[in-house]
């Protein structure tokens, strides 16, 4: 015996109907923007998304463009490109002169993304300046509290990291962590993710610079701090001089990893590391922000495969 | 302790060329056409100091250091930088340093320019400073809002002032007119060899003749000076 449609479901199937429509172009939307795979985050917290893409967004030169409207148009575009690929951090500082107050922009114009994962920082020397500086930046960004807040460059740390530590107490943060760059300061860094209980460590971290490998990332891991790797090509450095050299992406990586660009191997390279969360290369252009967020995608290397790509970009 | 051996002047410059180079454009999106005033008043200070006429040179020159002061470092580039109000209080005191250098005393007539070698010299250098420099953006394909103008862009504008000094009277004071010019140009190398634009070499040449041009008048005028 067939059984009709019950007025429930009828109701239900019409509910459904635009999505079901919408179905063909919403795969061809993830086709044409692949999503980076995600990376546990510290601390799960219930009822809150406890991964992340491993590919981030920096904004160090990049969103530093002042009230240039021409200028905070184009950079809107590629926050657009990294949230189309369900992006998710994005790192800021003080440091970066305007680049907050141009991101909050950005993030208007985008009506707040939902991926969003805030990564801001204290720099300051004064200790005391730590609440006031962490509340002018959001209200740059336009958010009432960041997930992430970092103690840039080890400036005035303890001070810094003792009112971060009550505000992440008090809920005002959910993640807290130092940052160092260009390699500078390892010994205290290392001594610092010893001691003191940190969700996220932010260091320099490529192909090109390697130094972390040895006493850093392991230490990490052993203390599960999330790692964020920053300047993954050596800030522009690395892609464009083998760029310049015309050099073509190993046959090996184009047929076992898929790599089709460069930006596909030393991404993958960085984020395939078991210690690296996330990495945040900074980019002003659209098509770049593409490439990035796709590297995040495609099939990751193993530890041979690692080395392998380290032989072969050396060799260059 | 931090490691300051490891920083290199890359690590000081939070943007990139394009961001630089549209606040050149920006400068001049401001003013719209009163900007032509800028080359014209180089101009005009130029052909005064060739005239013999430093002292109308010294406001004109002053007003440009001020504009730049203000709307330049003060407006735009306090945006990218914290460095920008500091820039913009090194600009104003230069034009200050101008304006008090009026106060001085008729100087002999040997001691300024006049037509003449001294006045040609110090004509054509202010020639190129306000044309040659300007067409230099337009030159390299960018179009005529990347033209750099005196008063309005930092560069042209320490490039003029140093031009007509040699032409200016002498002695300590011309000295110390030159220094926040001649080190805004070799930083403005330094910051465009950063920015990896291809005429940085120009501004230390610049910076060097006009030295050396100093250097030959303030000779030249010890020895015409009465014993």
């Amino acid at each position: 015996m067939t059984r009709g449609w019950t007025r429930r479901e009828l109701l239900q199937l019409a509910a459904a109907a635009p999505a079901l429509a919408a179905w063909p172009a919403l795969a061809g939307a993830q086709a044409d923007h692949p999503r980076p795979q995600r990376k546990a985050l510290p601390k799960p917290t219930p009822g809150r998304e406890d991964t992340l893409p491993v590919i981030g967004m920096g904004t160090s030169q990049t969103f530093n463009v002042g009230s240039d409207p021409k200028l905070r148009a184009e950079r809107t575009e590629v926050l657009r490109a990294f949230f189309a690929h369900g992006g998710g951090m994005v790192d800021c500082s003080p440091m970066y002169g305007s680049s907050a107050a141009v991101l909050g922009h950005a993030l208007q114009q985008l009506d707040k993304p939902a991926g969003l994962y805030s990564a801001e920082k204290v720099w300051t020397d004064d200790g005391d300046a730590t609440r006031a500086q962490v509340a002018e930046q959001a209200r740059l960004w336009g958010l009432p509290r960041f997930d992430l807040m970092q103690v840039h460059n080890l400036r005035a740390t303890q001070p810094h990291l003792r009112t971060l530590r009550a505000m992440q107490e008090a809920g005002e943060l959910r993640h807290i962590g130092v940052t160092t760059s260009h390699g500078r300061r390892h010994e205290d860094l290392a001594a610092l993710l010893r001691r003191e209980p940190l969700d996220f460590v932010q260091l320099s971290y490529s192909i090109a610079e390697r130094e972390v490998e040895s006493r850093l990332l392991p230490l990490a891991q052993d203390r599960g701090i999330a790692v964020i790797a920053n300047r993954p090509y050596a800030r522009g450095h690395l892609i464009k001089g083998l760029q310049r050299k015309g050099a073509a992406v190993p046959e090996w990586a184009r047929v076992e990893l898929e790599c089709r660009n460069w930006a596909d191997l030393l991404l993958r390279f960085i984020v395939s590391h078991p210690a690296v969360t996330v990495t945040i290369p900074a980019t002003t252009k659209v098509a770049h922000m593409h490439e990035n967020m796709a590297a995040g995608a495609g099939p990751m290397p193993d530890a041979k495969q690692r080395q392998r790509m380290i032989r072969d970009v050396e060799a260059l | 302790m931090e490691d300051w051996s490891s920083y290199r002047p890359a690590h000081f410059v939070l943007y990139g060329p394009e961001v630089w180079f549209r606040l050149v454009e920006r400068a001049h999106e401001f003013v719209g056409y009163w900007g032509l005033l800028g080359p014209l008043a180089g101009l005009l200070a130029a052909a005064l100091v060739v005239a013999g006429r430093w002292r109308g040179a010294l406001p004109l020159l002053a007003l440009g250091w001020l504009f730049c002061a203000y709307g330049f470092f003060g407006r735009l580039y306090a945006e990218l930088s914290w460095v920008g109000p500091w820039l913009a209080g090194v600009f104003l005191a230069q034009a200050l340093l101008l304006l008090l250098a009026l106060l001085r005393r008729p100087a002999p007539a040997s001691t300024v320019a006049r037509w003449g070698l001294r006045g040609a010299a110090v004509g054509a250098g202010g020639l190129l400073a306000t044309l040659g420099f300007a067409l230099l953006g337009p030159a390299s394909g960018a179009g005529w809002p990347r033209a750099e103008v005196f008063g309005l862009h930092p560069d042209p504008t320490a490039l003029i002032t140093l031009a007509l000094l040699p032409g200016l009277p002498g002695g300590w004071r011309r000295g110390l007119l030159a220094l926040i010019p001649l080190l805004w140009l070799a930083l403005s190398a330094l910051h465009l060899q950063v920015l990896q634009a291809a005429w940085w070499p120009l501004l230390l040449l610049a910076a060097g003749a006009s030295l050396l041009g100093l250097l030959l008048v303030g000779l030249r005028d010890r020895g015409a000076a009465p014993r």
